[in-house]
This record gives structure tokens, C-alpha cells and sequence, in this order.
């Protein structure tokens, strides 16, 4: 009953203005569908939404597998690595590099080609090496300032 | 809806929405590829990508309304991909889907309904969707209002234009053929 009194609402509408078009709105339209369309067009897209196959399952239990195998390398690496602190030479040899960078005019040339040329941690031979061009008063003064952190064989090699 | 979130139900669900709505997205998606077998192919990947896209629906248009935007999108989509195919291509095929309706097995109306066709599809496309939906679907303006997301006012003045515009066209057709 609504869907007649809207038909007829737009009929009306098209007397007044398009009668061309209200004629052929009377008439059968010529686009078909095949017989029984519906359900097999209902079947095809059914077919495409079927739930994950198995191997779906099992590729994404792979990928867990494996994700799990990293992460535990990874953890097993982190907690095997020995700690990184800085070494007693290493501390000695940082705080002597900022000696150096401190009182950089105080250097020869030399001893600054030598200081950068080395390509790996400095040694405690290299360090004396270049403590050689220190003035004595200069290292004595940093040994009375940390004196309570330098060991007794330390000092000797000093002297 | 919620049953087709679930997978466990999915599958039923859509049964049921395709059940409730096939018939009347088919008839928008037809009127605007026109071809039959366009038509099948547009309505099944508007079922898919319901299927696929069921999480967005937030439920705040009508589930038709939200059906049909996908619906006609895919449709336009697919006339846009028909048409670049066909410049890309330099074939002979035709770049408006009336001109291959005589081709249609599923179309066995007369010239005039070519012609007809041929007027709404010079139409600017929101014009084609308001003609389209008052036409041939007979819906209230109140209800294109929802649906488009346009005042009923700006509808009728719409649909007044397009219907202007395709009954001259047809008069014109209609001389010239005489």
C-alpha cells in the first residue's frame, strides 16, 4: 500500500514534467537475470569465504616457532655476555685521555700523532710511553688526586 | 551483525544478509554497470568486502545504507576500470556499458530503453544515483535523504534537473529518428 502511494507520487511528478519518461516507466524493463541467480551467486560467494584451511594453522605455528627460537637466542646471548663495566685500565686510560684533552697545548705534535694513531685500547705500554712526555710534576699531582684508587704495582710502574 | 564477527557464524550470517539484500543491491549495481554479467561480478565482491570489512560497520548508518555505499562504490569502481582498460587497450570495446546492452543475452528490451539508459548515462553521476533511485526504485525522499546524506530539498531539486535533462534528450533521440 505505501509502495503504491509512492509509485503514484512519482508518476505524478513525472505527468507534469516528462511524459517521454512516464511512458517508459509503464512499460516492462528489458534487463533479465537467469533463472535461479540468487542461489548461485549465493553458493559463489560462500565458496570464497570458508574458514582458514588447516595449513594456514600450521604455517602460522612455523612463524611462532621461529619467533620464539630468536627470541630465546637473543635472551640466552644477553644473559651469557659478560658484564661490559670498564676494566681498572680502561678507567685509567679514559681519565688520562681527559687529562691529555685537558692540557692539550702542554703536548708535542708527536705525542699526539702517537695517542691518535693507535687503533685499538691503549696499552699500559703505550700509556707510559707517552706519560714520558708528561712533566713529572703534572703526574704527581694526578697521583697525590687518586692516589687512594691506584694500587701499589701501579704506582712502581710509574717510577 | 555480531554474528558476523564471530567466525564460527560468519558464514551464516552473511547467508542471511545476502538473503534480506541481494535482490536490492543487485537492481542498483545492474542499473548502473547495466551488463548482467558486470552485475554478478560487482555484487559478489560487494558481499566480499562485507564479509572482509564487517569490523567498520559502527553502526552508525542504516546497514542498508552502509551496503549500499559499498555497493554503488564498487560499482563506479568498476565502471572507472572498464573505461581506463578501454583507453589503455585502444580497443573497439565500447566505453559506456549501454552501448554493449544489445550484446547482453540478459537484455531483451526495445531501443527505447537503450536510449534511456544512454540519457542517464550523460547525466553528472550524483544526478544518475538520484534519478536512479527515484525512477526506478520509486524511494522517498526522505529515505534518499539517509541514503546520501544529502537534504530532501537538494534531492528534488536534483531530480527535477536530471529528469528535465533525460526527457529532452529523449525527445531529441525520438525527432531524430523520425
Amino acid at each position: 500500500m505505501k509502495k503504491e502511494s509512492h509509485k503514484n507520487e512519482v508518476n505524478e511528478e513525472l505527468t507534469k514534467l516528462a511524459p517521454t519518461l512516464l511512458a517508459l516507466k509503464n512499460k516492462r524493463s528489458g534487463l533479465k537475470v537467469p533463472d535461479n541467480y540468487f542461489s548461485d551467486m549465493q553458493q559463489a560467494v560462500l565458496a570464497q569465504v570458508v574458514t582458514p584451511k588447516p595449513t594456514a594453522t600450521i604455517r602460522t605455528m612455523q612463524v611462532l616457532s621461529v619467533a620464539a627460537a630468536v627470541l630465546l637466542a637473543v635472551l640466552a646471548l644477553w644473559l651469557l655476555t659478560p658484564s661490559q663495566a670498564p676494566t681498572y685500565d680502561a678507567q685509567l686510560a679514559l681519565e688520562i685521555e681527559q687529562y691529555i684533552f685537558d692540557n692539550i697545548d702542554d703536548f708535542d705534535t708527536e705525542s699526539i700523532a702517537t695517542f691518535a694513531l693507535m687503533d685499538s685500547e691503549p696499552t699500559e705500554a703505550t700509556v707510559l710511553e707517552i706519560l714520558e712526555d708528561i712533566p713529572e710534576e703534572d703526574v704527581e699531582i694526578y697521583i697525590e688526586n687518586h692516589l687512594d684508587e691506584l694500587d701499589l704495582i701501579t704506582l712502581e710502574s710509574y717510577f | 551483525m555480531e554474528a558476523m564477527r564471530q567466525p564460527a557464524t560468519a558464514a551464516k550470517a552473511l547467508k542471511g544478509l545476502m538473503d534480506a539484500y541481494q535482490e536490492r543491491l543487485y537492481w542498483q549495481i545492474r542499473r548502473v554497470v547495466l551488463i548482467h554479467e558486470d552485475a554478478n561480478d560487482v555484487l559478489q565482491n560487494t558481499f566480499l568486502k562485507v564479509y572482509k570489512n564487517m569490523g567498520q560497520f559502527e553502526g552508525k548508518s542504516g546497514l542498508y545504507t552502509w551496503l549500499y555505499r559499498i555497493a554503488h562504490n564498487s560499482a563506479i569502481d568498476f565502471l572507472n576500470q572498464q573505461k581506463r582498460r578501454t583507453e589503455m587497450l585502444q580497443t573497439n570495446t565500447s566505453e559506456f556499458p549501454y552501448q554493449q546492452l544489445h550484446a547482453d543475452p540478459w537484455f531483451d528490451g526495445e531501443e527505447a530503453e537503450i536510449r534511456l539508459h544512454q540519457a542517464v548515462a550523460a547525466l553528472p553521476e550524483r544526478q544518475q544515483q538520484v534519478f536512479k533511485l527515484r525512477y526506478f526504485d520509486e524511494m522517498p525522499y526522505l529515505q534518499m535523504s539517509k541514503l546520501l546524506g544529502t537534504s530532501e530539498g537538494a534531492l528534488k531539486a536534483s531530480y527535477h534537473h536530471a529528469v528535465k535533462k533525460v526527457e529532452d534528450q529523449l525527445m531529441h533521440s525520438n525527432n531524430s529518428a523520425q
